[in-house]
């Protein structure tokens, strides 16, 4: 589009809108500065105690499960994916078209709604636990992991593939050291993908995590609200730690790889 | 001796890939084993007595259609059913088609440094968990919060006025991904067309309604479809606000199918509940992978721009 000079309305309904949508995120940097916090949205008696409390003890193992969960999620979805990818990419695989069109179909079916089910696997087999609910958040994140990196592997030209091929290279070499150094965007944003679904997902730890020792940042926070003597300044604090890691690695990739990163979108669960 | 390409694998129609097969079966047992195999055991445990706890935890069976006669007399089912229409209606349709796109739209008009705030403030509002985002709303809406602080502090704006509350919280955390999609489809309209079109002595509302929007029909309605989908998983937004409540009034399916099973206790039940969400979802995302398809095709030849 050519370049008119900005008029007034646009950006003045604009700016009403950017402040709606700041509106609610004011009362968590505020709170978790205030010594005197509560819900009430105001100027804070300075304090640093809040990030100071929640830095340590049962917050940082909190912190800490919840890496390993998303840690274990991306493993399962980006190693068994990029060789699956490539297969699908490269490969003559039967049935390929229907394979890759049940796998964007997959990737529009939320699991957290079949939570029932795979609770009760889980009981059966004795798995409820941090490492198994990771491999499920893992498998979840999956066909959309599939699909990005799909499309990165059919960007490769093959004559690269070829010429390793020339040099007598097997097939696990040149997938490491040709196909997946050439299609990191695709592969780091499958990853991405994945940390932060499990990162951020509620009803599955709480459902199947039975170990209160285990219990991610989600569900600490969520203990936190639902506490009779609410820790106002504590809670927002803790939040604002706990998802300030999704954030960076959000805007730092999509800074590194401009362009369609996360647009395909698919549904967190 | 093998030729070149043979060896790696993209040779002659007939010959089998095991190779191929074989990269792909790690993925294949994930999906089947963690995905579709749950698929399966809801709709059997859906038609058990199976309970949480108590005698039936252990030792339930095949109860035939018992669960099903219970479902269609179960009068809370049916207004979970409107209240996640109205729920659905009230987050994803107002949230793509009204704030998503007038994100969209005006940012195309505004001055720059305007346009990367309101970019990054939508982003970070999509981007926050789903619990961050809950507390948010939950400590703007409750009483002595934000929201209640302009109405005189002493309102419980959550209590009073669940739905809305929760519907607005779903836009929130989801208008920043229309924007992005919807940004995205605006700037893929030639600049010819709009061109054109003003030659015409169109106003600007004529052309947004007579050629911008029939340009964007595709991206809105797969935008649509994904957000709806995005919004029924990520209930945990909706939960954590709420639990369903007050007196039922947020208790969406997906709400209920949890609170069924895990507080209720009756997993059976519960499983059953969470199969209609699944048909509902199957319908949602088979259109949604129909309404992509034509999206490629034209991509793939792009000779049909007018």
């Amino acid at each position: 589009m050519t370049e008119q000079p900005p008029r007034l309305l646009p950006n003045a309904l604009l700016a009403i809108v950017t402040l709606a949508f700041l509106a609610p995120m004011l009362w968590l940097a505020l709170a978790s500065l205030d010594a005197n916090a509560s819900w009430a949205l105001r100027w804070p008696v300075f304090t640093l105690a809040h990030f100071a409390d929640v830095t340590r003890g049962d917050y940082l193992w909190s912190l800490w499960n919840t890496f390993v969960l998303a840690a274990v999620a991306t493993v399962t979805s980006v190693v068994p994916g990029v060789v699956g990818a490539y297969a699908l990419s490269r490969r003559r695989i039967p049935l390929r078209d229907g394979l890759m069109v049940t796998v964007l179909f997959l990737t529009g079916i939320p699991v957290g709604i079949m939570i029932i089910p795979v609770f009760q696997i889980f009981a059966e087999f004795g798995w409820l636990s941090l490492i198994p609910t990771g491999i499920f958040l893992g498998a979840n994140s999956l066909p959309f992991a599939l699909w990005l990196m799909k499309t990165a592997i059919d960007g490769v030209p093959r004559e690269m593939e070829e010429a390793a091929a020339i040099e007598r290279a097997s097939l696990l070499q040149t997938i490491l050291h040709v196909v997946i150094p050439v299609s990191i965007p695709g592969i780091a944003s499958a990853a991405i993908f994945s940390f932060i679904n499990a990162w951020g997902s509620f009803i599955v730890p709480l459902v199947l995590v039975s170990d209160p020792s285990q219990a991610t940042g989600p569900l600490t926070i969520y203990g936190l609200i639902a506490a009779a003597n609410v820790r106002y300044g504590d809670i927002a604090a803790f939040s604002i730690i706990y998802s300030l890691p999704v954030v960076a690695l959000y805007l730092i990739l999509s800074r590194a790889f401009s362009g369609g990163f996360l647009m395909g979108g698919a549904v967190k669960g | 001796m093998k030729s070149r390409r043979a060896s790696l694998g993209w040779g002659s129609a007939e010959t089998p890939d095991g190779i191929g097969l074989l990269l792909l079966l790690p993925s294949i047992v994930l999906l089947v084993a963690l995905f579709l195999l749950p698929v399966g055991y809801a709709f059997y445990l859906g038609l058990t007595n199976i309970q949480l706890i108590g005698i039936h935890a252990q030792h339930y069976w095949f109860t035939g259609w018992a669960n099903i006669d219970r479902l269609l007399g179960d009068e809370t089912f049916w207004v979970s059913l409107q209240l996640t229409a109205v729920f659905l209606i009230g987050s994803a349709l107002i949230g793509v088609t009204v704030v998503g796109m007038a994100l969209a739209l005006l940012m195309q008009h505004a001055s720059a440094w305007l346009r990367s705030l309101a970019g990054a403030v939508a982003i970070v509002a999509w981007m926050l968990p789903p619990v961050s985002a809950a507390l948010i709303w939950y400590a703007f809406s409750t009483t002595g919060g934000t929201l209640s602080q302009l109405f005189g502090g002493r309102a419980d704006i959550l209590d009073n006025h669940p739905m809305l509350i929760v519907c607005l919280a779903n836009v929130w955390a989801t208008a920043g991904f229309s924007m992005m999609v919807l940004s995205a489809g605006l700037r893929g309209i030639s600049a010819e067309v709009l061109e054109a079109a003003r030659m015409e002595n169109a106003s600007r509302l004529q052309v947004f309604i007579f050629v911008t929007l029939p340009l964007m029909k595709q991206t809105i309605l797969t935008n649509l479809l994904l957000v709806t989908l995005i919004i029924l998983a990520n209930y945990a937004l909706t939960y954590i606000m709420t639990a369903g409540g007050p007196n039922d009034a947020t208790n969406i399916l997906p709400i209920y199918a949890y609170q069924q099973g895990f507080q209720f206790s009756n997993l059976g039940y519960g499983a059953l509940l969470g199969d209609v969400l699944v048909v509902i979802s199957t319908v949602f995302a088979y259109l949604y992978v129909r309404a992509l398809r034509p999206a490629r095709a034209r991509r793939a030849a792009p000779a049909v721009t007018a």
